[in-house]
């Protein structure tokens, strides 16, 4: 699996959420997005569902870790990394 | 913390309820910059027709519909909260509004019809009554509670006083009742609307969006615990202790307004959008919108009231205008993209940033003509006439984003998600 990573935790409204989107809409059947922010993203899990992709996202130390990928095999909370 | 979903399109309310909410309350901001042309400086006394006119054609027409259309939008957000069926209602809301609204307006002015009164009693009885009871029955739901939605309830009760007293009022204009507290429910009146409602309301969404949108350090959370109930009971102290409660009001308003641009200064990226500035245009007028309340509560000078009552509108619509900036491109780039159309619009091509900037510099031009306009009268005009490019300038943003949201659907290209099941 090929992570694409996106931290956006300085970035400003709404530059994440496009930015997210960006990378979902170019998302190949072997990628995932690895986005790190400040806020559960809650928009982007609609626009991803929309897309056939399925996510996941888990909340560290009032840190994001979003996981999106168009592989429905796999763990996705598995791939959550310690930062 | 372990979190599957999110917000689903099916929670969001319907595009169209939001953009006719704002819709309408741009016309009837159009409708207050005539008002304002009409009634010249007579608004500035402010038991004057034309100023109980524009105040209603503005508290009600435009910021509790900017404010409605808002709550509809960010209430699934902010408490997960679905309202169901929300055009049916909005569509019910907003009829009764309308109607209750114009029959208010033309009761002020058309005395010999004071049966008029009745009808805009039970219309925005009906109307009001029913937003709050629809929004606060499911805000009371929610499990965990947030600075922003336990705020957003107390503004509602708040609103709820607002619209009882209001109908208290009413009725004693119609001669239905006796009117014998007409003064004391007046002060009531007008108090838990300002300071209960708009006030309250807007402090509990900077809760959410001052950190989201700019980047700030979060609030002291104890700020976020205490302050809506603070206010609320210095609000109620007040009716009864007009003048230690009202300073006590002012200096809480004032500490509220410095500890928010104090955040807006510490955000982390330097980029500075239209949206910042009309918060801080709007937390600085609240700023002088009290020192100057507290001055007028020494002085007892006409002019110092009006500089407090102008400044206090500044305060409110810039920062609705704040809000609006954000919401409209937003709603439109994430309905559309939820839709699963890869080609909608990006929100700055919804409504461009300089297109915010140039509303900033009009409606600046619309509040300094308005308290210059107290001494040099003539400038009364002007102010008139920016109000109505300020708020036609708002209407044509919402036609423009619901005809590219429309314009998308209609050709834009979907995912094929014919194979995923």
């Amino acid at each position: 699996m090929n992570k694409i990573v996106l931290d956006s935790r300085k970035m400003q409204h709404p530059e994440p959420l496009e930015k997210a989107t960006d990378i979902l809409n170019n998302l190949k059947d072997g990628d995932y997005l690895y986005m790190i922010n400040n806020k559960n993203p809650m928009p982007l899990f609609p626009i991803a569902e929309a897309r056939g992709l399925v996510s996941v996202s888990v909340e560290e130390d009032n840190i994001w870790h979003i996981i999106i990928s168009a592989n429905r095999d796999i763990d996705l909370s598995s791939l959550v990394e310690k930062l | 913390m372990f979190q599957q979903n999110g917000l689903s399109l099916d929670q969001a309310p319907p595009i169209g309820v939001i953009f006719r909410l704002f819709f309408v309350a741009s016309l009837f901001g159009v409708l207050s910059g005539i008002f304002i042309l009409l009634y010249g400086v007579d608004i500035f006394d402010l038991s004057s027709i034309g100023a109980i006119t524009i105040v209603h054609t503005l508290t009600l027409g435009v910021m509790a519909s900017f404010m409605l259309g808002a709550l509809f939008q960010m209430l699934p957000v902010i408490g997960g909260v679905v309202i169901s069926a929300p055009v049916g209602w909005s569509w019910t809301i907003q009829i009764l509004f309308v109607f209750g609204l114009i029959s208010l307006l033309l009761a002020f002015n058309l005395p010999q019809f004071s049966y008029l009164f009745i009808y805009a009693s039970i219309l925005l009885g009906l109307s009001l009554l029913g937003a709050i009871v629809l929004m606060g029955n499911r805000l009371l739901l929610v499990a965990h509670h947030t600075s922003s939605s336990r705020g957003m309830l107390f503004a509602l009760v708040a609103f709820g006083v607002t619209i009882f007293l209001a109908i208290y009022l009413s009725l004693s204009l119609a001669g239905v009742v006796d009117g014998i507290y007409y003064m004391q429910i007046k002060v009531a009146h007008y108090s838990f609307g300002l300071f209960g409602w708009i006030t309250l309301l807007i402090f509990s969404i900077s809760f959410q969006v001052i950190e989201m949108f700019y980047v700030t350090p979060p609030y002291p959370s104890l700020v976020g615990k205490y302050l809506p109930l603070t206010l609320f009971v210095i609000l109620i102290f007040s009716i009864f202790m007009p003048f230690i409660g009202g300073i006590m009001m002012s200096i809480l308003l004032i500490s509220f307004s410095l500890l928010t641009l104090y955040r807006l200064s510490q955000k982390k990226r330097p980029l500075a959008d239209a949206t910042i500035w009309f918060w801080r245009l709007g937390l600085t007028s609240l700023i002088v919108s009290m020192l100057f309340a507290i001055a007028y509560k020494i002085f007892s000078l006409d002019w110092i009231n009006s500089i407090s009552s102008v400044a206090f509108v500044s305060f409110a619509l810039s920062i609705i205008f704040a809000m609006f900036y954000k919401i409209v491109p937003f709603l439109t780039w994430f309905h559309l993209n939820a839709q699963g159309y890869y080609k909608a619009p990006m929100m700055h091509e919804v409504i461009h940033p300089k297109t915010a900037k140039k509303h900033f510099w009009i409606h600046s031009i619309v509040i300094i003509s308005l308290l210059l306009s107290i001494w040099i009268t003539p400038l009364i005009y002007l102010a008139g006439a920016s109000t109505i490019l300020s708020f036609g300038w708002v209407s044509y943003q919402v036609i423009y984003a619901h005809l590219l949201y429309v314009k998308t659907q209609k050709s834009g290209e979907k995912f094929d998600m014919s194979g995923m099941d």
